[in-house]
């Protein structure tokens, strides 16, 4: 049996810790959460939330465990790809915010309480926001506020509050704010806006932490305030009915009515659906990346051949309409947002605690269909870095390039110099070629675009 | 508990779930009053005393009726 490997981010909660064996991912429970876990099982909390869809499943496993402490060892179900809060659209995030207090308020019912309130336990599975962290349940003790209540602030509702009031892209703070965007910044740029909701868990209780929190450190006090339980009960309602009733301004991003102005006529846009279908099933991929996915409208073409898929585009409504869609459909997909030109880096404690965008998985293939131009025109990507860069990350690529010829590309130089002699259809084979074999190359009808299906020198050895 | 609640985050959670609690019970009443009135209402429409629940179904049963006639109109 080969060495088991920790999660360098289990490391918070002494419940319990993540680890790898044999490629498999294992949760040890630890000998001093024993009743709480029991208790989770024995009640019909962990029954009644896994069916319902809020709690991962797991099963419990004969496998030795990665310390001394192990009390149990389960094997929760896998999650494709592991998506973080700044990678989210404004559903996604309100769904994960509401997935969380939905299973709070269950686990009040039931005698417990969920002990934190992080948006990192929290993943999609086909559209489904899921509870991954099954040792995240302590006991109710009577009149006992809820403790997790602060984070659950900073790590949703101020997130989502920025982004309906104030601007979508607000999540993003999240990126430089592990855990959760400090209160006192989202107050000040919330700027009066978000009604009581946001005066109540944003504003008042900033001023409520700047005040108290140096007192708790000079006493015990935290430990000895009460709160009725159907009061923690109706605060926690009132915030669903108010995470329910958050909207998205009507706004017009760049990217949000891409597929009205495309260059492509029916039978053009036809063809290059089948093309791409040829090229996804000879790739024979289980996991499919979609670069510039936009609404991931063509991401679902690898759905057919059974593949698992993550749409990564820059426009957080693209994203957003991809959710809707998902979590109707529950496909194997997950939209994400990702500026290609600065991805998620990996970020925390040693730089290790949440992974960077391809850390994360390597896809067996990867889509960049009218993607090529931002890249190397909007951006100044050398053709040869963007093709070293993608044989880093997948060794089967279905690439579109877009000439100068094309509209599109023209109304990127409109406004500048041409400094990209060597952007054209030799000078893309030619820098692809170095990485790639260039298996089919096909000419979109009625458009000057051409559809490479490539595969990385290195995979052919 | 391995977070920090953080003592400020305590004390307004106290003074937000109580404002909870009060708009709770002002929902709870208005649905009450409203559901008053609304079967005071009915119950004013159904003759001779006759029980709600019996004038409701007969009532239903009609537009039962009413959309087949509809139905097979269609």
């Amino acid at each position: 049996m080969s060495e088991a490997q920790r999660e360098f981010s289990s490391f918070r909660d002494p419940s319990g810790v993540i680890f790898l064996r044999n490629g498999t991912l294992y949760r040890q429970v630890n000998g001093c959460y024993q009743r709480q876990y029991d208790a989770l099982l024995q009640s019909g909390l962990y029954e009644e939330l896994v069916k319902s869809g809020d709690l991962v499943r797991h099963s419990e496993v004969d496998v030795p465990p990665l310390t001394g402490q192990a009390y149990r060892v389960i094997c929760p179900k896998r999650v494709p790809m592991i998506s973080y809060p700044y990678e989210w659209s404004f559903g996604m995030l309100q769904d994960a915010a509401l997935t969380t207090l939905r299973v709070h308020r269950a686990a009040l019912a039931k005698g417990m309480i969920l002990k934190d309130a992080s948006a990192y336990n929290i993943q999609f599975i086909r559209g489904r926001a899921t509870l991954i962290d099954t040792l995240s349940f302590d006991f109710y003790r009577d009149g006992q506020p809820w403790i997790a209540y602060g984070q659950f602030c900073r790590h949703f509702l101020a997130p989502l509050l920025l982004m309906a009031n104030s601007d979508i892209r607000l999540n993003l703070l999240l990126r430089d704010w592990i855990d959760g965007i400090p209160l006192d910044l989202a107050a000040v740029l919330l700027n009066g806006k978000g009604g009581l909701f946001a005066k109540q868990h944003i504003v008042w209780h900033a001023k409520a932490v700047r005040q108290h929190d140096e007192d708790g450190k000079k006493s015990s006090q935290t430990r000895d305030l009460k709160l009725p339980l159907n009061s923690q009960i109706a605060m926690v309602d009132s915030m669903i009915r108010n995470i329910q009733g958050l909207r998205l301004p009507a706004v017009q991003t760049e990217w949000g009515d891409y597929y009205d102005h495309t260059n492509y006529t029916p039978q053009a846009a036809e063809q290059k659906q089948a093309l791409v279908q040829d090229f996804l099933k000879q790739s024979a991929a289980h996991t499919v990346w979609d670069l510039g996915a936009n609404d991931g409208r063509f991401s679902r073409l690898a759905l057919e051949w059974g593949a698992s898929v993550v749409a990564l585009d820059i426009d957080p409504l693209a994203v957003e309409r991809g959710y809707l869609w998902v979590k109707r459909t529950h496909e194997a997909l997950l939209p994400l947002l990702c500026d290609l030109t600065n991805p998620s880096p990996a970020i925390g404690f040693a730089c290790a605690e949440r992974k960077s965008l391809f850390d994360r998985q390597m896809p067996d293939c990867i889509m960049a269909l009218a993607v090529i131009h931002h890249l190397a025109i909007s951006n100044n990507l050398p053709l040869p870095m963007i093709a070293e860069w993608s044989a880093s990350i997948t060794n089967t690529l279905i690439i579109e390039f877009v000439p100068k010829t094309d509209s599109q590309v023209q109304l990127l130089l409109k406004t500048r110099d041409d400094i990209f002699p060597d952007y054209t259809e030799d000078g893309f084979e030619d820098a692809f070629r170095r990485y790639f074999s260039i298996v089919k190359k096909e000419k979109i009808t009625d458009s000057t675009r051409i559809l490479y299906f490539m595969k990385n020198l290195q995979s052919l050895k | 508990m391995y977070l920090d609640p953080g003592l400020g985050s305590m004390i307004i959670q106290i003074i937000v779930a109580s404002l909870a609690t009060v708009g709770a019970a002002l929902i709870v009443m208005r649905n009450s009053i409203s559901s008053f009135f609304k079967g005071k209402k009915r119950a004013g429409g159904v003759p001779n005393g006759e029980p709600i629940d019996t004038a409701l179904e007969e009532e239903s049963d009609t537009q039962k009726q009413e959309q087949g006639q509809k139905d097979s109109e269609k």
